[in-house]
């Protein structure tokens, strides 16, 4: 049978914009918008660039993390870096899902297996991009990702990332500086450092939510 | 509803912080140990930073009644103590327009509350612009708090889907034809009867009990006997508007897009309702099909209201065929009946034909759109469906030769000015008809 008789209204999608100026019951007159889109297509809001570039960088950062390696004289295997690719991107897609943990514990894994000297400028180097990957995955979580990137979501977290990235190069100058000792004994003294840090850090944070007075 | 959950963030950073250290410690690997600390003071400030309550979160609209074509704000009231970031996201609804364009926005909460980074701003505004009449149905709106260090979030939380209701827009319309018969006690139309109007039919003797103001002095010098100022009174005319909502054809696109017949037929109503409301006329509606709304003749700015909230309820939906010939108009003598309808079905146009019967003035506005294209539901190939419309297109030549026969004019709608020509023709050319008070 043919049906000519329609109610369009009920499926006509519309996603464009007034503008941000609009007050309270403005003429649309004087309003930004745009063309509607077709009657019967709900478009899917695109991915802003905010959100293409921390997943990108995302990618980046775990690459130069997994690949600092070479200053020590051990070059990425190319599995690793398909791996890192294909974990990486899995993540970048799913930022809530396990993906991200697995893809920085593949990294930490190579740089375990890797043939590298025990102190090398590579881990130096590895440090901040591997913060970077872990705190931008968290930054793409925050959001969906067709929504822009906050600027003051950006500077809260890359000032974190600073600081965790100094926490960790304290702890790898504190390691080189003990490098004449054994090194189990460097390695406990390394984690006696993380968790006296992890302690002060809770400490902090306890006696910060305490009330004044 | 939904409680602080860890987050994804928080279990990479605890995991991979906890492993690290075990790797560090089991291969021997110093660097290790280096990558995991950073990691576990994210997971210690995530865990500390866990809020004792849940947020208390309400959206409201500035605006539940708006004309379409206009925009409102989309404001949250919230209060999470603890929570570092909100997110809101608005889904995708028909006919509006979101500001900002992803529907969605994100703040730093400081004390629980948004950082007043724009002083007007806060409340995490969205911005609404309704291009359709009707009973706007917003998208599901959604909204997610996470806690310092994204330890933990809250949600994302349904608030539900808001309305509103959009009248139909009422540009002024500019109709300079009188009314054909008013029949009204007070108005701006010129009547057939002699009255205290300003409108100048004639000079004729002073009469006892004539009043002295109206004495034409300049006719009464040149005669040498008194004579005044006949003019003609003035009423107010009654308007019933017969909408057309069995069905609605064509593609619906909103303000400033392509109309659909029904959006065209409600519009109009709108467009002559305002103006005849404006100038005192009564104006009463009657929705054949959907919603069935009845509105009696009144006046005033609260009566208009009343009309467009019952245009902006109309939906298109078919009536019976008994229905349908138990129509009764109601119209008083000297009401102008005015149906608006595609004239795609003929039972408005019986209905209309049966009014003029009755001795109303009855004038059909076609409000088929010119260009209407059918919006298939039916998958149909597209030289199918274009001669099918064709020939429903050819079936209206008969109901409007008709309309016509009966004494019902058919002018299609082209918007303000339409009827001017039609109603100063009937004022015209019809005698006046007895009317019994």
């Amino acid at each position: 049978m043919i049906r000519l008789r329609t109610r369009a209204r009920a499926s006509a999608p519309t996603r464009e914009s007034a503008a941000a100026s609009a007050g309270p019951g403005t003429a649309l007159g004087a309003l930004e918008m745009g063309p509607l889109p077709s009657v019967g297509r709900v478009r899917e809001h695109p991915w802003s660039r905010g959100a293409i570039v921390v997943r990108v960088a995302t990618i980046l950062c775990l690459l130069i993390g997994g690949s600092a390696t070479w200053f020590g004289g051990a070059a990425p295997p190319p599995l690793l870096i398909l791996g890192i690719l294909a974990l990486g991107g899995i993540a970048v897609l799913r930022p809530e899902s396990p993906a991200g943990a697995v893809v920085l514990l593949f990294v930490l894994w190579w740089w375990t297996v890797a043939d590298v000297p025990t102190w090398q400028v590579g881990a130096a180097i590895a440090l901040p991009f591997l913060v970077a990957a872990h705190v931008l995955l968290t930054v793409a979580s925050l959001t969906p990702p067709f929504v822009p990137l906050d600027p003051d979501v950006l500077r809260l977290w890359a000032g974190r990332a600073g600081r965790l990235t100094v926490a960790g190069w304290a702890v790898l100058a504190v390691g080189w500086a003990a490098s004449g000792a054994p090194v189990g004994w460097t390695i406990a003294g390394l984690a006696l450092i993380a968790s006296l840090a992890t302690a002060l850090a809770l400490t902090q944070a306890y006696l910060k939510d305490e009330p004044a007075g | 509803m939904t409680g602080w959950r860890p987050t994804a963030s928080l279990g990479r950073a605890s995991a991979l912080g906890a492993l690290g250290l075990v790797l560090a410690l089991a291969a021997g690997r110093p660097a290790l140990a280096a990558f995991a600390v950073p990691l576990l003071l994210h997971a210690a400030w995530g865990i500390t930073g866990k809020p004792l309550s849940g947020p208390r979160v309400q959206h409201h609209l500035d605006h539940r009644t708006l004309f379409e074509g206009q925009a409102t704000t989309s404001r949250l009231e919230l209060s999470a103590e603890g929570a570092e970031h909100v997110v809101r996201a608005m889904g995708q609804a028909a006919h509006v327009a979101v500001s900002p364009r992803s529907g969605a926005v994100q703040a730093l909460l400081h004390g629980g509350r948004p950082r007043p980074a724009h002083d007007l701003d806060t409340g995490l505004p969205l911005h609404l612009g309704l291009r359709h009449w009707g009973l706007a149905t917003l998208g599901e709106e959604k909204v997610a708090f996470t806690s310092e260090w994204c330890g933990f979030r809250w949600g994302p939380a349904s608030l539900g889907h808001a309305s509103l209701t959009v009248l139909p827009s009422r540009l002024p319309g500019s109709v300079l034809a009188p009314a054909p018969h008013p029949v009204g006690l007070v108005g701006a139309h010129r009547s057939r009867r002699i009255g205290s109007g300003v409108e100048m039919s004639g000079i004729r003797p002073f009469t006892v009990g004539d009043k002295l103001r109206r004495i034409h002095w300049r006719h009464s010098l040149r005669t040498g006997e008194l004579h005044t100022i006949v003019s003609d009174a003035e009423e107010d005319a009654a308007v019933l508007l017969v909408v057309d909502a069995t069905a609605d054809h064509g593609c619906s696109g909103g303000v400033g897009d392509t109309e659909s017949t029904l959006d065209v037929s409600v519009r109009a109503a709108a467009q002559i309702a305002e103006h005849h409301l404006r100038i005192g006329d009564r104006v009463g509606l009657r929705v054949v099909g959907g919603g069935g709304a009845v509105i009696p003749l009144s006046t005033g700015t609260r009566h208009s209201y009343r009309i467009l909230g019952a245009l902006a309820r109309t939906r298109p939906a078919p009536v019976g065929r008994g229905e349908l010939s138990r129509l009764v108009l109601r119209a008083p003598p000297g009401t102008v009946v005015l149906a608006l309808t595609p004239l795609l079905d003929p039972h408005v146009a019986d209905v209309a034909a049966f009014a003029a019967r009755s001795g109303h003035d009855v004038v059909v506005v076609d409000t088929m759109p010119v260009r209407a294209e059918p919006v298939l539901d039916d998958p149909l190939e597209p030289p199918m469906a274009d001669l099918v419309w064709r020939l429903r297109r050819l079936d209206r030549g008969p109901v409007i030769r008709a309309l016509r026969r009966a004494g019902c004019p058919v002018v299609p709608w082209s918007g303000p000015g339409t009827l001017d020509l039609v109603l100063r023709e009937m004022s015209h050319t019809r005698t006046r008809r007895p009317v019994v008070r």
